[in-house]
């Protein structure tokens, strides 16, 4: 793992070969091990390493990018981007590389064990899962990383991070019908206890076997995290960005100012939230800033990073994707404000109603209403009278995600960091009435 | 940076067999691409890439172990095949049974996708002036407020080397490329693409590809879509005939048959992420998948196609196979360990998206044969019904079974007749029911293999390159406007 001064020796010497108006480079080291299991044994395991260079050259306003996983290519590599800006045409809109903003975050969210583990110590976590399982089947996916990331400009921006991650996660089954899925990611390996996942998917498989169909329509739904973090997820993606926004195709855009969700929904984007994960700047080396997007259920804001920023009257917030991107800043730090209810208490005040461990392969129809369809997989519980009652099969839903949001009554107080199609966020159990099921 | 090739493989291969691999193979993997995106007039996309390394995977006492690198150097390779036997170690403490590969014959060969005109030689010039034309005419219509072209290339090389005496290099060209027109009027957002949405169309092949789509010849009408459909009627809810145009039945070709017939689904090994598979091993030779009319083939010789290679990643070589023969399943797609698990033979689709992952089972161009119908007949026949083109959102069940697919675009068909454009066009479906009602599939003449850069699959998540040839098919009593 490369450290702080090597890193910024390395981007210093690219920066110094360009022969660019501005230039960026980004490097990110990474190693990652990842061990999958089916029918309770392992049947793919993987460890692999690797780099990632980008080098953004800027010439007037023509922008070149060239990038290599060959550090030994990094000179050559800096030259490409050059070219590339020099036969580009001008991008009329772009000012600068950003100037200021830059963080030495050092060993946030870095823990030297788990960078370290190996695939003996994997296999004997997920062994200590599976003895949990006892006639069930067991599958899933024990993955345990590390990487830094360095970021330098030709005006003196230099950010650099190590960090770590650890993420577990278990199917169980019997009769080839999934019955639990648990889950548990942490910078730190040392807090994901896999024994006692494989106790709570145990649980929830002999609460879940045999499930009965459900006739579609509207219920009251609680969301557990995973569910709820799949379901913002896709709002951030769809609106939360500035591109979108100054492009007038987000749901912001209509809304900025107003009530969009209960009073109780309050969403920012928060990578310095100790419950967060992940890097604490962008990929142009601008320190991420808080950024609330919904406040007591007002539309509030969206994020930029410094093109965004740079051709509106908004500060640039840090949320630049690499500059390969197209799409624009995003969110990549949700946090939920919680709520003060026990999930015991959501399901006792619900007379009739659905709760909902996950969803499944969720996908916007359309964004601007934020309407999007997926389907619920495994842990559906129905609840009758205040209590759960029985397992329920799979069901499709077409639902406005805004909507669902202002039919939000209640909110848990405790989270759970939960991974999104934006990265990990930290969110409660949601209950949402009028949820629609499609069939 | 040059590296012998033929050597590093031996040092690899060597290694493994010294630690007492049963099997090893290793792949070496370079990989060049370059992005260019136009929007609004200005240059929005300018991105050249090059990615290269290595990936060992052996199995020992019948578990696998994999491990890769981007370092090129013996030592290195000598490191990484040890991590590779570590890892197969620790996997062997998890495990039941062994892995036992079907056999297949070693090959010595080198394959190379015909190109006519490399992208990589091409003037920056020549490969932006389509795009600037292209996107200049989407926003003839003022109601389009955003317009976007792009083209994507990609030149792979690779070497695949086993302890089993196989060595096959490989080099193949893909180039693809696409536009949107984004239209926005008081707060509303339509969107209109072609050839195709998610990027376009994609093929093996040069820049000739790219010149055929000709982009600009299409653009202003697909602006002038974007811009009808801000003031269309929203999709009707109701239960009707419905006929999908090729692309749209190319995606559902892929999502609801090609995933559940991939064999390592339908075994169980991909539950933790995607899920499983309907079509289980029971049902083949005997599940009624679709009606008589439904032909349904994998073919990854077909020229120029997305899908089309010389040889698989683990040195089976490319080959037709049927996966649904006169509406009953007739295959899956296999690899040696799961071919091996159901006593049948590996068809090749054993595919990596880079030399840092492992191979998975992936679809190659797994296509909808045509029919016999003409597509103006076709319509002339239906007497209440709607045509829905270009995909904008898909979702479908673990099982493959429960699916939900929006349009870009539809047109309401009346009496035998397209009348009004639709728009917020969505379908759903039970996979097997859908396939069923499948009543007419149009001719050869409308068939075109539509090229899917974006195939996902896996931990780590993997990208592939894919095809469906497809042509304008219809199906009876689909419900449509879902939600609306």
């Amino acid at each position: 793992m490369i450290g702080k001064e090597e890193a910024r020796q390395l981007l210093i010497d690219g920066l110094n070969s360009s022969s660019a108006d501005e230039t960026e480079i980004l490097l990110i080291r990474g190693r990652d091990g990842l061990s999958r299991f089916a029918d309770s044994q392992i049947h793919q395991s993987t460890v692999r390493q690797d780099d990632a260079l980008q080098v953004r050259a800027v010439i007037g306003k023509k922008i070149g990018i060239a990038s290599t996983n060959q550090v030994s290519e990094l000179i050559a590599t800096v030259r490409k981007a050059c070219q590339a800006a020099k036969l580009a045409s001008e991008k009329a809109d772009f000012v600068s590389l950003p100037k200021e903003g830059a963080l030495d975050a050092g060993l946030a969210h870095y823990k030297e064990r788990t960078a370290e583990f190996g695939p003996g110590e994997r296999a004997a976590y997920i062994a200590e899962l599976i003895k949990q399982a006892k006639d069930y089947k067991v599958a899933g996916m024990f993955e345990t990383s590390a990487a830094a990331m360095a970021i330098a400009n030709t005006h003196g921006v230099f950010s650099f991070q190590k960090q770590t991650e650890a993420d577990l996660n278990a199917i169980f089954s019997s009769n080839d019908n999934e019955a639990s899925y648990v889950f548990s990611v942490s910078d730190n390996v040392d807090e994901i206890n896999a024994s006692d996942l494989g106790v709570q998917a145990y649980e929830m498989a002999e609460l879940c076997k045999n499930p009965t169909t459900l006739e579609p329509g509207s219920y009251t739904v609680i969301l557990k995290p995973q569910a709820v973090a799949e379901m913002l997820g896709l709002l951030a993606l769809a609106g939360f960005g500035a591109l979108s926004y100054q492009e007038n195709r987000s749901f912001m855009n209509a809304n900025i100012g107003k009530v969009i969700a209960a009073k109780g929904i309050t969403l920012s984007d928060d990578a310095s939230s100790q419950n967060s994960l992940g890097w604490l700047f962008d990929y142009e080396g601008v320190k991420r800033q808080k950024v609330d997007l919904i406040k007591d259920g007002m539309a509030k804001d969206v994020v930029y990073d410094s093109f965004t920023a740079n051709r509106s009257v908004h500060e640039n917030t840090g949320h630049a994707l690499p500059a390969s991107s197209t799409y624009g800043p995003l969110p990549l730090n949700l946090v939920l404000e919680p709520g003060t209810a026990t999930l015991e208490e959501l399901i006792s005040s619900t007379e009739r109603g659905l709760l909902i461990n996950r969803f499944h392969y969720t996908n916007l129809e359309n964004p601007v209403e934020t309407i999007f369809t997926g389907m619920t997989r495994v842990g559906t519980i129905l609840i009758e009278n205040g209590k759960t009652t029985k397992p329920v099969a799979n069901m499709r839903f077409t639902q406005s995600i805004l909507k669902a949001l202002l039919e939000v009554e209640a909110l848990t107080q405790q989270r759970t960091l939960a991974q999104s199609l934006l990265g990990y966020m930290y969110v409660p159990s949601l209950k949402i009435n009028n949820f629609t099921f499609s069939s | 940076m040059e590296i012998n090739k033929r050597e590093l493989s031996s040092i690899a291969l060597e290694k493994a067999r010294s630690l007492g691999a049963g099997y090893a193979d290793i792949r070496i993997v370079n990989k060049k691409t370059e992005s260019l995106g136009v929007k609004n007039g200005q240059l929005n996309e300018f991105n050249i890439s090059h990615d290269s390394g290595f990936g060992v995977r052996l199995l020992f006492n019948g578990s696998w172990g994999f491990a890769a690198s981007n370092i090129f150097s013996k030592e290195e390779i000598v490191r990484v095949v040890q991590l590779a036997y570590e890892v197969a170690k620790a996997s062997f403490s998890l495990k039941a049974s062994g892995v036992v590969l079907a056999p297949i014959e070693a090959v010595q060969d080198s394959y190379e996708a015909k190109v006519q005109i490399n992208p990589f030689e091409l003037p920056l010039e020549e490969k932006l002036e389509p795009l600037f034309k292209a996107e200049r005419q989407l926003r003839k219509n003022p109601a389009v407020k955003i317009g976007a072209a792009s083209l994507e290339f990609f030149e792979i090389e690779k070497v695949f080397a086993s302890s089993e005496g196989s060595y096959i290099s490989q080099k193949i060209t893909e180039s693809g490329g696409g536009m949107k027109a984004t239209a926005i009027e008081e707060g509303e957002v339509q969107v209109r693409s072609f050839p195709n949405s998610h990027g376009g169309d994609f093929a093996t092949a040069g820049f000739e590809f790219i010149q055929k789509l000709n982009l600009p010849a299409h653009a202003e009408r697909i602006g002038q879509e974007a811009a009808s459909l801000l003031k269309a009627k929203a999709c009707p809810s109701l239960e009707t005939d419905i006929i999908l145009d090729g692309s749209q039945l190319a995606l559902q070709v892929h999502e609801s048959l090609g995933h559940p017939t991939e064999l390592d689904r339908v075994l169980g090994t991909e539950i933790s992420y995607a899920g499983g598979s309907f079509l289980t091993l029971d049902k083949l030779g005997k599940f009624r998948y679709g009606s008589p009319l439904v032909n349904i083939y994998a073919d990854a010789t077909i020229e120029q196609a997305l899908g089309t290679f010389g040889y698989d990643d683990e040195g089976v070589a490319a080959q037709r196979f049927d996966l649904v023969k006169d509406g009953i399943l007739a295959g899956y797609s296999t690899s040696r360990e799961t071919a091996s698990a159901i006593g049948g033979v590996p068809n090749g689709t054993m595919r990596a998206d880079s030399w840092g992952t492992i191979p998975l089972i992936r679809m190659t161009n797994i296509s909808l044969a045509p029919g016999d119908v003409e597509l103006e007949a076709l319509i002339a026949d239906t007497k209440d019904g709607v045509y829905l083109e270009t995909n904008k959102s898909w979702s479908i069940d673990d099982k493959r079974l429960n699916f939900q697919f929006a349009t870009e675009v539809g047109w309401r068909i009346k009496n035998g007749k397209k009348t009004e454009l639709l728009k917020d066009c969505n379908y759903n479906g039970i996979t097997p029911n859908f396939w069923n009602s499948c009543d007419a599939i149009t001719n050869k003449n409308y068939w075109h293999v539509w090229g899917l850069p974006n195939c996902g699959k896996g931990q780590p998540s993997q990208i592939a390159h894919v095809a469906h040839g497809a042509s304008p098919a219809r199906f009876r009593k689909v419900k449509v406007g879902v939600g609306h």
